[in-house]
């Protein structure tokens, strides 16, 4: 804390689209942020917070054994103290770097007054290192410390979080870098790790009870009555009303992007709050790798550094061929490096949420104390046809015989979902019968936009299909939702009711995860790599948390080489707990 | 009153029918079929040819009408507690989905000025369970200067049988200014489309009297926190009661609307309007008192946690 106040944090002037804007302005936070130092009790947090590393509070560990220590800790982001769960003393806990081949062993100490877990986000390793309570092992008890042991088989950029309750909400996750054992096949003259997440001064368990009782509490997006009379006078009556029916008839709010919002969260980079501006400094000409970690419970990131193009290299810790982008967009858990060569002294670093109520902000600079401007916040846009119906040319042959050549669907095959007959009661309010495949789509708010936005179909690994086999088998998981009630499932039902999904030991199956809600689920499989495919069923990369999107069917290979039980949900952390999860037996 | 009748009628026919097959889990009413095609197999016969023939064979063997999976048709006979690699039942993972919750929620807590006088209304629930079950306790009072007159308080079971309906069944106890009537109830709550808010609840006693309240409201958005709320309820009975205050018939209505300012969505206060009419031989109770026919101003708050 001590070095993080002392140094020189320029107030940042409002920019006048900013000042101009309508919207309720979120909160931004402290300046400071973060740990509070009345509490700098121990040692250990006074290291954590006074390691200079990459210019923000986050210390650096490395080697082969390493101990973490969870604990309970009093931050303050808002102006309101609260307790968060802090791992050796900080938020996010520290950056581990590990090296391809080496077995490590974490130690991991539990000193709250309740179960925690470890779990190491797309790292491969044996079920009972996997870290998941109650599938992975029991659980490490208070008081306890459970030692984690493996080898290290792959390299790049992971993360590791709780993944008990809502403990991840809390602060419990940080970064792994793990160093490839010969040279990296990504050059770059530095690299710095930007995680982002965020934080609610409520206790997530009642930000979840809230909203069993009313599914829209948090969305201050809502249509409104000046907004159609607005929409009647520019479009006319017959087009502003056809726009909502849909959504009246279905009960579905069109800005229902995201449970959660700046209503109740904070965004943080690094664990600093906009106005706290995670600095990380860069020398002119160098080429910097920026590891952008979703580490965020609930929060959608667009992230763009304008005037700055971004080049995708490494996603999901997978090298890919190199992607020139402006912006991308990331879900909770998904990971992409980019590297970029800033010629100016500084650039903002802007990660925009999803629905558009706030933002994460930090600043690439040539030296501390830089600023830049921050970008004017987007209107939040409406989900459109084909996140409601998607695949609407396919719907139009089934249902009229007609073609509906707008929307670029026309080509697009027309696949029949197959829904589980559960999915036909309480637990489901709407079911997509020809999902679209459309992979190039960047998702609603980035559609329309002249920026160069990254889509899963420009992902290409540079290592190619690993597993050349044929898929034995195909299945299909139907992703569920019911907004009014808050319940999140998949095929209709909740983890507590589903059985395992059972994976034989050694073959190749294809997954299509149909997405029958309207809202994007950042799918994450443990243990094993999800290989995207595109509709034609051609490979295109590895990934360990795959988005799909609304009335979206997203297909991929699995090679079930992990024997165990494994854990498979949403990574949204309130959809995950509401039960959209899956247990997965490898035998 | 016919739709009174309606409600006897239905109830006597179809309500236990109904509540038989949701108590059995069967889901009754299917909400929007998202194509608005009917979701008969015959549709799904239709399209089988669209899968590519891939699906697995224990996928086209089931018994289930044409089309429609199995959700466990994956698990290869595994459960979560027991089979190779499983935990013992005391570790397994138990999510949100598996726990109970609780709520309050009060919808009215106002004062109203008629015609001629003031008084004070309270209406709200506290509700315990999940998604799909819950246990409420519903009550209305009307109290003035500090006496309650009317109250009328409830405690139903709550089971959904659609995705945006409940089914409620379970009890009332009304207490009026002299007389106190207690009833069984059986109603359907829920979200109708274009976001309408409606309930309907039949009451029977073993006195064999019965009656009926609908209730439905509407939340407009003025502003993202400024909120229209009309609102209509409709009480009936089936035979005449002077004592309790109503005839037979359609005995009272009240139309009218709150302006609520959402500080947050769980914290607003409001003002508002309402009509209450009393109608047919419900006139004749309060027509010497000058009360059939009141305008009544509002204010009151909001909230719930």
């Amino acid at each position: 804390m001590k070095n993080r106040h002392s140094r020189a944090v320029r107030t940042m002037a409002p920019t006048g689209a900013e000042s101009l804007q309508s919207r309720r302005q979120f909160v931004q936070g402290l300046i400071g942020g973060g740990l509070l130092s009345g509490t700098l009790g121990t040692s250990q947090l006074v290291r954590a917070l006074e390691a200079p590393v990459q210019g923000n509070n986050t210390q650096e560990l490395r080697g082969k054994v390493f101990n973490l220590t969870i604990e309970e800790r009093a931050v303050n982001f808002t102006g309101r103290p609260r307790m968060a769960t802090a791992i050796n003393g900080s938020i996010p806990g520290p950056t581990l770097r590990w090296r391809e081949g080496d077995e490590v062993t974490i130690n991991v100490t539990n000193r709250l007054r309740e179960t925690t877990s470890i779990h190491w986000h797309g790292i491969i390793l044996p079920f009972q290192m996997d870290g998941v309570p109650g599938i992975s092992y029991p659980g490490i008890r208070p008081g306890e410390t459970f030692q984690y042991r493996f080898t290290v088989q792959q390299s790049g950029t992971f993360w590791y979080h709780s993944h008990s309750g809502f403990q991840e909400m809390t602060g419990m996750y940080g970064a792994i870098i793990v160093e490839p054992a010969a040279d990296s096949r990504i050059q770059a003259d530095r690299s710095h790790v930007l995680v982002l997440s965020e934080w609610t001064d409520e206790d997530p368990l009642y930000v979840f009870q809230k909203l069993k009782t009313m599914g829209h509490l948090y969305n201050f997006n809502q249509p409104t009555l000046p907004g159609l009379l607005e929409d009647i006078a520019n479009e006319g009556l017959q087009a502003a009303v056809g726009r909502r029916d849909m959504f009246n008839m279905m009960r579905m709010k069109p800005t229902d992007l995201a449970d959660l919002s700046a209503e109740t969260l904070t965004y943080l980079m690094n664990g600093l709050t906009p106005n706290g501006n995670s600095t990380h400094l860069f020398e002119k000409g160098q080429r910097v790798r920026l590891r952008v970690i979703n580490a965020a419970g609930n929060t959608f990131f667009d992230m763009r550094i304008p005037d700055l193009p971004l080049t995708v290299v490494h996603v999901d810790g997978i090298d890919v061929e190199p992607v020139t982008v402006d912006e991308f967009r990331l879900g909770p858990g998904e990971t992409y490096d980019v590297v970029v060569t800033p010629t100016e002294d500084a650039y903002t670093i802007f990660a925009e949420t999803m629905e558009r109520t706030g933002f994460a902000r930090g600043t690439l600079a040539t030296q501390p104390g830089l600023t830049a401007p921050v970008p004017a916040q987007r209107q939040v846009q409406w989900l459109s046809m084909q996140d409601m119906m998607g695949n609407m040319s396919a719907m139009d042959r089934e249902m009229t015989g007609m073609d509906h050549g707008e929307m670029n669907m026309a080509n697009m095959p027309a696949v029949q979902a197959r829904h589980a007959r559960s999915e036909f009661g309480p637990s489901t309010d709407m079911r997509v019968d020809f999902p679209r495949t459309n992979l190039d789509d960047p998702g609603v708010g980035l559609r329309e936009t002249a920026r160069r936005v990254l889509t899963l179909s420009d992902l290409r690994s540079l290592d190619g299909e690993i597993d050349p086999r044929a898929p034995e088998r195909e299945i299909e998981l139907h992703l569920t939702g019911n907004m009014e009630r808050y319940s999140w499932s998949i095929d209709g039902l909740e983890y507590g009711k589903s059985t395992p999904v059972h994976f034989r030991h050694g073959e190749k199956l294809r997954v299509h995860l149909h997405n029958d809600t309207m809202m994007t689920h950042p799918m994450h499989l443990h243990g094993m790599w999800s290989d995207l495919e595109d509709v034609d069923g051609n490979f295109l990369t590895r990934r360990h948390t795959l988005p799909v999107q609304p009335a979206q069917r997203v297909s991929f290979s699995v090679t079930a080489d992990a024997l165990g039980r494994w854990a498979w949900h949403c990574h949204l952390l309130l959809h995950m707990d509401a039960g959209m999860f899956r247990e997965v037996i490898v035998t | 009153m016919s739709t009174l009748q309606l409600f006897a009628t239905a109830s006597t026919i179809k309500l236990p029918l109904l509540l038989t097959a949701i108590l059995a889990g069967t889901a009754v009413a299917q909400d929007h079929e998202i194509l608005g095609q009917p979701d008969s197999s015959d549709n799904h016969q239709v399209h089988a040819g669209h899968d590519n023939g891939t699906m697995p064979q224990d996928m086209t063997m089931l018994a289930q009408p044409a089309g429609e999976r199995d959700p466990h048709a994956y698990s290869g006979g595994y459960t979560r507690s027991s089979g190779p690699y499983s935990l013992p039942p005391s570790q397994q993972l138990h999510l949100a989905d598996e726990s109970k919750f609780v709520g309050l929620w009060v919808d009215r807590l106002e004062t109203r000025n008629g015609d001629a006088e003031n008084f004070q209304e309270f209406a709200g629930y506290a509700w315990l369970g999940n998604s799909y079950e819950r246990w409420i306790l519903q009550s209305e009072l009307e109290w003035r200067d500090q006496t309650v007159e009317e109250s009328k308080t409830e405690l139903l079971y709550s089971r959904a049988f659609a995705p945006f309906w409940n089914l409620e069944v379970g009890g009332r106890y009304d207490h009026g200014d002299k007389e106190h009537r207690e009833w069984l109830a059986l109603g359907v709550s829920g979200l109708a489309p274009y976001w309408f808010e409606v309930s309907a609840t039949a009451y029977f006693n073993p006195e064999g009297h019965s009656a009926a309240t609908v209730e439905a409201e509407y939340d407009l958005y003025l502003t993202q926190r400024l909120v229209l709320q009309p609102r209509a309820e409709a009480d009936f009975y089936g035979d005449s009661d002077i004592e309790a205050g109503h005839g037979k018939g359609l005995s009272k209505s009240k139309m009218g609307f709150r302006l609520r300012y959402d500080f947050d969505r769980q914290f607003a206060p409001y003002i508002g309007y309402e009509r209450v009419h009393r109608h047919g031989e419900t006139i004749d109770v309060f027509e010497p008192l000058g009360q059939h026919r009141e305008e009544q101003w509002i204010a009151g708050l909001r909230f719930w946690f």
